[in-house]
């Protein structure tokens, strides 16, 4: 599979009177069609990453390229998608015109434009914020249009910082599906998170800074993976769970613990959110509630569980 | 309603109550406000002025420094130095008939404005009138033509003594009252210029009249005995005019006693 | 604010014209009434005689609403676009979609000027002409002195300046010259025009005081060469560059004026915009801010570059192009374009 991202030995030093390493020396690779994830905490160099992948930020040392491209270059513009975190720009604008903005900046056909508009702005359950001011836009809309307006040029690579930070489940759970219905349309995604479920829930592999180094990287099983299995069981009583206990003894096994089934507290909150419609004005139990914040609710119907 | 309403329409209440016990001072009002605008606004004002005074004309600079005043009413020494370059501003080269009609227009204006900063002028407005009594024969002096125009008020003499008598009953200080006595012959010459010796000759009985109270006697009394002998000689007595002519004091008088 | 402005500067553009436009208004309605509150109490018959008025010291009224639209206009855009300072939020969604050096600040300068210039064309061809603002502009050009020297005195009577090469006939010549003490009693001095050798009908001009302005009017004629004549006096008059002005006959049309006027205001918010621009490639809006509006007030009303000479040619019914207020226009412009250059070099810097 072609290589979507490619960074060798990339360092990034911010200069000044005490000159602050940001990035020491890496690589990295990521295939194409791919969701990898940069975990980290605050500081550890996860943005600076994205800014040198967009062409936002210089590197000092290294080189960074994507698809075939040096970072930053202009055959990028469209190719590649970069969602910062923070606030969306001119927020006195509604959001078909922020997002004709883009478009045109895009160098897309006016109706090309508008028509794309229009399905992601359903598709990320904005329709309804009409002419509302961006400024008035509650954190998850914001976040949802920012994808939005990430995804109007159909990139082949989509950097995203932070992306499901403030958004309410549904949002978060939207964005996810999103995500993986990219990847599996081809495009590679690289995000930055601090939401630790939703990254072991939808990237394929992680990378995990700390001080501007790399800690760990690698897919899921070979970073979490152990020799062990775990069996869950339902609709026994407490008699037949002992004997169960005891056949596993007996067979080689160890009873790490036992204890009651739970549901999941998404579930929780999409039963009470489904509830609302009885108490306030937004009937719509599979869609978000009211009041900003929402997202589609394909995302929740298969998940009740957390992912294993 | 609720509560914010009622206390919003007590408000509003008590507001329009307070302006019936203590009406605004509007006078005070514009003082407070010009006291807050001055500062800021007068060097652009200045530098607009001397801008219309290098390249602009005479009425606009009369105009600008009109904007100066308004934020500086009571300076009365500029109102008077204002009024004084526009009146004695030459304007536009034109035949001397059209001149002196300008001339003479341009007069009313300054001396229209010297009147309204009176208002202003406190306790300076003695000193206004003083340089008022002055410019209409400066001007005339200036502009051949303007004095002819200014015969239907009395000529310019008779103005100066109008505003030297309003100087001397606003202030009653002996420097103005001694000022009107000693503009005498001036005025006296003028009504004689116009020949109306009866009346010069009554100018100048009053002027001897008044001379008793000026305060530096010796010259008062040379003055009134020279102006004696010029009065004898109008009432066509035989007088000797030789101190007389000798007296520069006199000089005004000396074409009209031959 | 419509979806057909897709073009930053366009957005820039509707956006400032949607915001300057009732502080405009505002201000202009403020400007009239007080035009008509502190009128100068002229009633001056003299300068009937005189094609030059006193509307020239109506300035602060036609300044009051430009300068509100200008500051108008600069602030929105220093809100609008987050490149305009340092550290915006939504800067990184503006630098990746423009990825000129200026990021995008380029445009939005344009539009505001365009939106300013849609909103200042009024006011410089009607509001003005409210205001008492001639129908038609005159051309004076300001002549300099021989190199011989400026003086003309009893000593040296004849002072001759070149006209410049124009097809189009003289209507009046504007003298205002230096007077020195004369050496003995004061007799004023008549100075009298020969145009092209031929003296003028008009009665000779007369002078006694430094700074005194006296204008000649004639039946236009055409000129190559004017003289002036120490007819009689004794005072001696310098006539230094400027204090000589040609006005020619052929007037100009005065909204065209209005028009040119409203362009060269341009001048001060493009220069307040592009130092804003070139502050914000360090420091942050505050500061932004700070350097707009103080550029501004410089240019608006303590004179700096074209502004002052600009309302007073609109309001005096000089020709703009043949006036001060294009050679002013040229530094202003030359310190503008250098900050733009500037700002790109910084902000390409910051980048690394």
């Amino acid at each position: 599979m072609a290589t979507a991202i490619s960074v060798q030995q990339l360092a990034v030093r911010f200069g000044g009177r005490r000159p602050v390493d940001a990035l020491h020396p890496l690589d990295l690779e990521l295939e194409c069609g791919r969701i990898a994830g940069i975990l980290g905490p605050n500081g550890s160099g996860k943005t600076t990453l994205l800014r040198v992948l967009a062409g936002l930020q210089q590197p000092t040392q290294g080189r960074a390229t994507v698809l075939g491209e040096p970072a930053g270059s202009a055959a990028l513009h469209r190719r590649l998608a970069y969602q910062p975190e923070g606030a969306l720009p001119l927020g006195v604008l509604s959001a078909p015109e922020f997002l004709a903005w883009v478009g045109a900046r895009l160098g897309l056909d006016n109706r090309e434009s508008d028509a794309r508009a229009a399905h992601w702005l359903g598709r990320l359950d904005l329709q309804h914020a009409g002419k509302r001011w961006l400024r008035t836009f509650s954190t998850g809309m914001n976040k949802r249009l920012a994808l939005a307006a990430a995804l109007l040029g159909e990139p082949e690579v989509l950097l995203l910082d932070e992306p499901t930070a403030g958004l309410d489940p549904f949002g978060s759970a939207a964005v996810m599906t999103t995500l993986r219905e990219l990847a599996a349309a081809g495009t590679t995604v690289l995000m930055a998170s601090h939401h630790l479920l939703e990254v072991e829930e939808v990237c394929d592999e992680v990378l995990v800074l700390q001080g501007g180094r790399v800690r760990a990287r690698g897919t899921f099983g070979e970073l979490l993976g152990t020799d062990a299995h775990a069996l869950v069981v339902r609709g026994l009583d407490a008699a037949a769970i002992a004997q169960l206990g005891e056949t596993a003894r007996e067979l080689g096994g160890e009873v790490v613990r036992t204890e009651p089934e739970r549901q999941h507290l998404f579930a929780l909150f999409r039963r009470l959110a489904a509830a609302r419609p009885a108490e306030g004005p937004a009937p719509n139990p599979d869609g978000p509630a009211a009041g900003g914040g929402g997202a589609n609710a394909e995302a929740p119907e298969e998940r009740e569980h957390p992912p294993e | 309603m609720t509560s914010q309403h009622v206390s919003g329409l007590l408000a509003i209440g008590c507001l329009i109550g307070a302006g019936f016990v203590a009406p605004p001072d509007l006078a005070g009002l514009r003082e407070t406000t010009t006291w807050l605008i001055r500062p800021a606004a007068l060097p652009f004002l200045w530098r607009d002025y001397g801008d219309a005074e290098r390249s602009g004309t005479g009425a606009e600079a009369f105009a600008r420094a009109q904007q100066i005043l308004h934020l500086m009413p009571t300076w009365s020494d500029a109102q008077v130095v204002f009024a004084f370059r526009y009146a004695t501003d030459g304007g536009a080269a034109v035949a001397p008939e059209a001149a002196a009609e300008a001339a003479h227009d341009r007069l009313q204006v300054a001396l229209a404005w010297l009147e309204t900063a009176r208002q202003t002028a406190g306790h300076r407005e003695v000193e206004l009138l003083q340089a008022m009594s002055i410019l209409p024969e400066m001007v005339a002096r200036r502009f051949p033509g303007v004095a002819e125009r200014m015969l239907d008020a009395g000529g310019t003499e008779a103005i100066a003594d109008h505003y030297l008598a309003a100087a001397e009953r606003i202030s009653g200080s002996a420097v103005a009252r001694e000022q009107r006595t000693f503009f005498a012959p001036l005025f006296g010459a003028s009504l004689l210029r116009m020949g109306d010796r009866a009346r010069a000759i009554e100018v100048l009985e009053w002027a001897i009249r008044r001379s008793r109270d000026v305060r530096d006697v010796e010259s008062a009394t040379e003055w009134a005995a020279r102006l004696t002998e010029v009065l004898r000689h109008l009432r066509g007595e035989a007088v000797d005019l030789g101190a007389v002519r000798a007296d520069p004091r006199m000089t005004p008088l000396l074409p009209y006693l031959d | 604010m419509t979806a057909a402005a897709r073009s930053t500067g366009a957005l820039a553009f509707a956006l400032c014209l949607r915001r300057a436009a009732l502080p405009g208004v505002l201000a202009t309605g403020l400007a009239a009434i007080g035009a008509l509150v502190f009128a100068p109490e002229l009633g001056d018959p003299a300068t009937a005689t005189t094609p030059a008025t006193a509307t020239g010291a109506l300035t602060n009224w036609l300044l009051l609403p430009l300068l509100t639209i200008a500051v108008t206009v600069a602030v929105t855009v220093i809100f609008l676009w987050p490149t305009f300072a340092h550290r915006q939020p939504g800067a990184d969604w503006v630098r990746r979609l423009h990825r000129g050096p200026l990021a995008g600040c380029g445009a939005v300068i344009a539009g505001a000027l365009a939106a300013q210039l849609a909103l200042s064309l009024p006011l410089m061809t009607l509001f003005a002409r409210g205001l008492g603002a001639p129908a038609e502009a005159a051309v004076h050009r300001a002549l300099s002195p021989p190199d011989s020297g400026a003086l003309l005195s009893p000593g040296r009577p004849r002072l001759a300046f070149d006209l410049p090469s124009s097809s189009a006939e003289l209507a009046a010549i504007e003298l205002r010259p230096l007077a020195a003490p004369p050496g003995a009693t004061l007799e004023p001095s008549h100075v009298a025009i020969e145009l092209g050798g031929a003296p003028l009908s008009s009665p000779p001009a007369v002078f006694d005081q430094t700074g005194q302005f006296m204008r000649l009017t004639f039946t236009p004629r055409p000129a190559s060469r004017l003289e002036l004549v120490l007819q009689s006096g004794n005072v001696p008059l310098f006539f230094p560059a400027g204090a000589v002005v040609a006005v020619e006959d052929a007037g100009k049309n005065g909204t065209t004026n209005g028009c040119l006027a409203a362009l060269l205001w341009l001048v001060p918010t493009f220069v307040a915009l592009a130092f804003s621009c070139l502050a914000g490639a360090v420091a942050a809006r505050p500061t932004v801010l700070t350097v707009a509006l103080t550029l501004l007030v410089l240019f608006g009303i303590a004179g700096l570059g074209p502004a002052q000479p600009v309302l007073l040619g609109v309001l005096r019914g000089h020709w703009l192009l043949a006036s001060s207020a294009i050679s002013a226009s040229g530094p202003s412009l030359l310190a503008g374009a250098l900050a733009m250059i500037g700002a790109m070099l910084l902000r390409h810097r910051n980048r690394r």
